[in-house]
């Protein structure tokens, strides 16, 4: 437990009247789960009408954590995850049909998992993960997206923001938006001194990626660096919600 | 959303004070000049979270009403769906939370039994009503000042005819892990053995003043669940009567096949505590294991398999003898 440091803040900025973000982070505190299961850690923003993402992401973060850890499930923490991620997007996708009026909703994920030495990604949507690694930085997700920050999903739904001036754009993939998703899966080893960085979009419409990595560099503790990064997008204008999750890796895992 | 001042009037109930914020709705006593009586309007609260959540929980709880009978259940008197707001008017219990009363000490054991008696009451109605409450604890319970129990907060029961509910009640932002059957965690389709489990859990707290599985973080909550064996009541409050520990370990057992089936079975057991089977006090409960697809038993695909390979080498095996006896 000692060999992470976390820091999360999220913020619903100047324009929107909610914060559809959510955000989870678990390191098991048993020494067993974490060997066994490892720590995971993530991100979400929320699509859909009458406020439905803010209830679409809290549902996708909560149910893909009790899925990794209880689901029935692989034994490969990667292929445990993918499982995982399919079951939070049947879930999402299941309530909003139940429920009349959160038909639609939706969100972009993004997930952490490390597991001895490894990380494991699984990803939807344009949430993002940067690895800063010995002063590099290094995009590992990609954008399931049309140009720029979205607003519409590729299957035809509306997300019913409010309309930005600039290009709108599509969500291709989506937790919840149909009854299966196909995530992105990554893996890689980690090292100590790796800096993971989760984000959702409304960090970015404001900061660069070297913006952003400069920001969490400057020597200055995580615990300050974060929160400054989200004063400082909303001194720009805070256009959207925005959650930012930095997982420091500072020994051995 | 905005508190309401008293002396608003919402259609012909006027308001009086506010009540707290309970689930996802803002609650007010309020006079209705109908009955000369205090009602409580539950209004739901739009930023508590999200509009959809919000409504899907007012929309169950009107449903239940409409339902529901039972003294324990605060009847409804009226309700609105539409206009600036929406509301349930509800019968209003003058008491305390039973969270509040159990913060003072558990009760003395034959209060906690005659809680039971009436919790058990309710729930036995509920599942005849096809109604799984889904969220019982002790901040959903009233104790009336007459010491009558009445039970609250329908918003995430499942109903049968209504749309089917797979998630977990909002999981993350109702906290109620403590409180979670392990068929819950595990994401499995809930029965009534859920709010038996959640009986079980409730009932130990009434005893021993302590619910048996609390962690930091709700996940490992859930594992505790999964995986912990308690400190039995009776160690914790030795004048128990045996009968009524032997109901709550029942009730708590991890695996729901070994917990009564319904609020039927539990209530026939408190009403005739000398036919309890107190031998659950003695058997052990074992822990659920890796939630990981691991042997042939949770896997039938391979179980299937070995099961062929198996059968074609009998198969040649017998042939063989055949040829050989030929």
């Amino acid at each position: 437990m000692d060999n992470y440091r976390v820091v999360m803040a999220t913020d619903r900025g100047q324009v929107r009247p909610t914060n559809e973000d959510y955000a989870g982070s678990y390191i098991p505190p048993d020494s067993e789960i974490r060997e066994r299961l490892g720590s995971l850690f993530i991100i979400a923003d929320g699509i859909g009408g009458r406020n439905a993402g803010e209830v679409a992401s809290a549902e996708a973060v909560a149910s893909l954590q009790q899925e990794y850890y209880f689901g029935r499930y692989s034994n490969d923490p990667g292929k445990r995850l993918e499982q995982a991620t399919a079951r939070a997007n049947f879930h999402v996708f299941d309530m909003s049909w139940a429920m009349a009026s959160a038909s639609n909703m939706g969100c972009a994920m993004t997930a952490l998992l490390i597991c001895r030495g490894r990380y494991y990604v699984s990803h939807v949507g344009d949430t993002e993960l940067l690895l800063i690694r010995g002063g590099a930085v290094r995009k590992l997700t990609s954008d399931h997206a049309t140009t720029g920050p979205r607003s519409f999903s590729a299957s035809g739904i509306f997300n019913q923001r409010a309309p930005r001036p600039q290009a709108r754009s599509f969500l291709t993939r989506a937790i919840g938006m149909e009854m299966s998703v196909r995530p992105e899966i990554l893996d890689g080893a980690a090292l100590p001194g790796d800096r993971f960085v989760l984000t959702t979009d409304g960090i970015r419409a404001h900061l660069n990626r070297e913006e952003l990595t400069a920001a969490l560099l400057n020597g200055q503790e995580l615990e300050a660096a974060v929160p400054e990064v989200l004063a400082e997008c909303n001194r720009r204008g805070g256009q959207d919600n925005m959650t930012l999750m930095v997982v420091a890796l500072t020994g051995a895992e | 959303m905005a508190g309401l001042e008293p002396g608003v009037h919402i259609d012909r109930f006027v308001l009086r004070a506010p009540l707290g914020q309970g689930g996802m709705a803002m609650t007010y006593l309020a006079d209705d000049p109908e009955s000369h009586g205090a009602v409580v309007l539950k209004i739901p609260d739009p930023n508590q979270l999200g509009d959809a959540a919000t409504f899907e929980r007012f929309r169950r709880e009107l449903a239940i009403g409409r339902k529901l009978r039972h003294p324990a259940i605060s009847r409804l008197i009226a309700a609105r769906e539409d206009g600036q707001y929406p509301y349930l008017a509800l019968e209003y219990i003058e008491g305390d939370q039973l969270a509040r009363v159990l913060d003072s000490g558990p009760p003395a054991v034959d209060v906690v039994a005659d809680y039971a008696r009436q919790l058990a009451d309710l729930l036995a109605y509920c599942h005849s009503q096809g109604v799984i409450h889904r969220d019982l604890k002790p901040s959903n319970i009233i104790v009336g000042q007459d010491g009558r129990l009445h039970v609250i907060d329908f918003g995430i029961a499942s109903v049968q005819g209504m749309p089917r509910v797979t998630w977990r009640g909002f999981s993350s932002l109702a906290g109620t892990a403590e409180y979670m059957a392990p068929e819950k965690i595990r994401g499995e389709r809930g029965t009534p053995r859920v709010d038996i489990y959640a009986f079980g859990i409730t009932l130990y707290e009434m005893l021993t003043g302590q619910v048996p599985y609390r962690a930091e973080h709700p996940l490992s909550t859930m594992y505790l669940h999964l995986e912990s064996t308690p400190e039995p009541v009776l160690t914790l409050r030795p004048e128990t009567p045996p009968y009524l520990a032997a109901i709550a370990a029942r009730c708590m057992r991890r695996r729901p096949a070994e917990r009564y089936a319904d609020g039927h079975e539990l209530l026939a057991d408190l009403l005739e505590p000398e036919q309890v089977d107190l031998s659950v006090l003695d058997r052990p409960d074992p822990p659920m294991g890796s939630s990981s697809v691991r042997n042939v038993e949770d896997n039938p695909i391979k179980f299937v398999i070995w099961a062929a390979v198996g059968g074609l080498l009998l198969g040649f095996g017998l042939l063989a003898l055949l040829y050989r006896h030929r």
